[in-house]
């Protein structure tokens, strides 16, 4: 017997792929026109919750159109694309949408047939970094699914998302294992009002009074070791553990997220850490900063930027290439010479690398800040950096200098754009690596920012530069001198680095060809 | 890249020594050109300083400066009144060891170009992140949000235009003034 509500799933399901090829088939045989003309574009606030971000953004003569990869990281949800560029799925909870820069509509999967395909303002746009989309598409995205609004001030160039008031408690998990530990991650769209973290015999529970869980992530629990699985009910979140395994909790602010730590306390704990092979990541570059004449930060108790960071960054090389069997590591320097900026980020590109980590030290001229803080390359560079090479190209005054000036300006925008597709992944890694180290060592949070930091723009791959203390604090500046202590900052680095790996989603294959 | 630097760099000396000869004489009389030459009718500039702040990068102090006209004479009573330093004790001094301010310059297009002079011509100070950011932006944001038709700036250190200043940031282009830095007033 079939229900009518199982008719009306499978009648949209039916609707929902005719409009999917309908509307990308007949792009293809019409030709598409050509995209909008691009009145203006720059990069913009966005405000989620109060908290800034920054995201590219195009007006047309429909109205604007948004670079769809940031917002998914503020907003959460993922995009994928066919090797083609030509098809475009965001997925939004349990909810697909289909789009492209060939059409004017969007297909929602599990729609009523008469909303399965809807038209847009106006075409998204493919660019280098990605696709931009217009404003009704994140209407009809994230404002159907989590029932978020949004408001687009083209004076403040502010995008405000706000979130309704809702019982619905959405809760992405991350499951990390290494060196026999494994620790679960449960990242908090909001913080509930009230909520409590309750153990059990062989499981751990989060319990939100009223609080209906949705879940994202967190298959990998069930495969792991010391874990079996976590499942979402009305009230609570429930972690099942593996026997003869302890876990113990914490949470961290911004996002609100409660972390358990699992260890095995029978025996064989320590050999589990090396079930898990390297995931997606090959090769791992690290930048120890300055060196040579450029000493970096020099703290008043005779510490040098330039010679902590390389023995830091040796000592993270040793750690990654024994937690991580198979990852290739490649350090810029290893000994004391001076490297151009560009040239960091190019030997990251030439070897390939999946991940670039630019060590620092830190200092300021004002007050005696401490704490570490991780940065991802702020937009405002690109800006900076497109400005000046069309100034180059086309400098006051009359007449360029031809193929030069060209050039320039070309690798200007190239290096630029380099980076620019990957700060979305830049922004999620820095976002690890900052919990870590608030987590490892009790550091004051400085947090995750950014900074149009050279060394960044050029690197093709997620990029981050951390500052792991400021040596102008002279309590700080001792503690970086020891050993000990360097190792903690190392284990926290790596920590964030094996979460990332097991986190990040593998390059695509390559399309097979008849 | 390095035929871009290249030209940066020949720009930045182009400026430097049409500065300098433009400010000749009044660089001999008087080595830090805060004030303008005589026959320059004095106006009052009600600016405001971006100094290195204990809880945000930059934090601002309003001050008024005697300079002239001239958006040359501008740009130096402003990087002379930063490099002065603040009034308020919770700020800090843009650098620890002593600069002045040496020849500056306009171009038609607003670049404003800055020559920094260290004691006995030292060399750039050791900076972290945070610092640097301080101290180049302090300089940029101070001049180009302060005086008019200036939008980009260029510093050089003892008359030669650095690619970065502490490591971090690429100087060898003109920079725009980062407001993101600045508190919000």
């Amino acid at each position: 017997m079939v229900s009518s509500r199982g008719v009306n799933k499978a009648a949209a399901l039916c609707l929902s792929l005719l409009g999917v090829a309908l509307a990308f088939r007949l792009a293809a045989v019409e030709k598409a026109p050509p995209p909008l003309p691009v009145l203006h574009s720059g990069s913009a606030q966005v405000t989620v919750d109060g908290r800034d971000g920054e995201i590219l953004y195009a007006i047309t003569e429909k109205g604007p159109l948004f670079g769809l990869t940031p917002l998914t990281v503020l907003l959460g949800g993922e995009v994928a694309s066919d090797p083609a560029g030509r098809a475009f799925t965001l997925t939004v909870g349990e909810t697909e949408l289909v789009f492209g820069p060939e059409s004017e509509s969007v297909v929602i999967s599990g729609a009523p047939p008469e909303e399965a395909v809807l038209a847009l303002s106006q075409r998204p746009q493919a660019a280098s970094f990605g696709l931009l989309v217009p404003l009704d598409l994140l209407e009809i995205s994230y404002g159907r699914v989590s029932g978020l609004a949004f408001r687009w001030d083209p004076d403040e160039r502010r995008l405000a998302v706000s979130r309704p008031p809702a019982n619905e408690v959405a809760v992405a998990a991350e499951v990390v294992h290494l060196s026999g530990a494994t620790t679960v991650v449960l990242t908090f769209r909001d913080q509930p009002a009230r909520y409590r973290v309750v153990a059990g015999e062989g499981w751990m529970d989060v319990q939100v009074p009223g609080g209906s869980f949705r879940l994202t992530g967190g298959e990998a629990a069930a495969s792991d070791p010391l874990a079996r699985g976590i499942e979402a009910e009305p009230g609570r979140l429930r972690l099942r553990l593996a026997p003869e395994v302890r876990a113990s909790h914490y949470t961290l602010d911004e996002p609100f997220r409660i972390v358990f730590d699992l260890a095995a306390t029978g025996e064989g704990a320590t050999s589990l850490g090396a079930q898990r092979g390297a995931g997606g990541l090959t090769t791992i570059v690290i930048d120890p900063g300055h060196g040579g004449t450029e000493t970096g930060a020099i703290g008043k108790g005779g510490a040098v930027e330039k010679e902590l960071a390389l023995a830091l960054a040796l000592a993270l090389e040793r750690r990654l290439e024994a937690e991580l069997p198979g990852v290739r590591v490649v350090l810029t320097r290893t000994e004391d010479l001076l490297l151009p900026l560009a040239e960091r980020a190019a030997i990251a590109n030439q070897n390939k690398a999946d991940l670039f980590i630019s060590i620092h030290l830190n200092s300021s001229a004002g007050g005696r800040p401490t704490g570490a803080e991780t940065y991802f390359l702020s937009l405002q560079a690109s800006d900076r950096l497109a400005a000046a090479a069309a100034e180059r190209e086309n400098p006051p005054g009359g007449g360029t200098d031809g193929a030069d000036s060209e050039e320039s300006a070309l690798a200007l925008i190239l290096w630029e754009l380099a980076q620019a597709e990957h700060l979305a992944e830049s922004q999620r890694f820095a976002g690890l690596v900052q919990a870590e180290l608030n987590q490892a060592l009790g550091l004051k949070d400085r947090g995750v920012k950014q900074a149009p930091f050279s060394v960044l723009m050029g690197a093709a791959m997620p990029a981050v530069l951390v500052e792991l203390g400021f040596l102008s604090n002279p309590e700080e500046e001792a503690r970086l001198k020891e050993e000990p202590y360097r190792e903690q900052l190392v284990t926290a680095v790596a920590r964030a680095v094996a979460r990332y790996q097991a986190t990040r989603e593998p390059a695509p294959l390559a399309e097979a060809r008849p | 890249m390095r035929r871009a630097l290249a030209g940066a760099c020949a720009l930045a000396f182009a400026a430097v020594l049409a500065a300098g000869l433009a400010c000749g004489r009044r660089e001999r009389e008087r080595p830090v050109p805060v004030a303008a030459a005589a026959e320059t009718p004095r106006v009052r500039l009600s600016v405001e300083l971006y100094f290195p702040g204990e809880r945000t990068f930059l934090e601002r102090e309003r001050r008024e400066i005697e300079t002239t006209a001239l958006p040359e004479d501008q740009i130096a009573a402003v990087v002379g009144a930063l490099l002065a330093g603040p009034d308020d004790s919770g700020l800090a001094a843009v650098f620890e060891q002593p600069v002045e301010v040496g020849p500056c310059y306009l171009s038609p297009d607003g670049v404003a170009y800055v020559d920094l002079r260290s004691a006995d011509g030292a060399p750039l100070p050791g900076l972290g992140s945070t610092q640097e950011i301080q101290t180049v932006y302090s300089l940029v944001n101070s001049v180009a949000l302060n005086v008019n038709d200036v939008r980009r700036v260029v510093l050089l250190w003892n008359g030669t235009q650095p690619a970065t200043f502490g490591g971090h940031l690429d100087t060898s282009l003109p920079l725009a003034p980062l407001r993101g830095l600045a508190p919000r007033g």
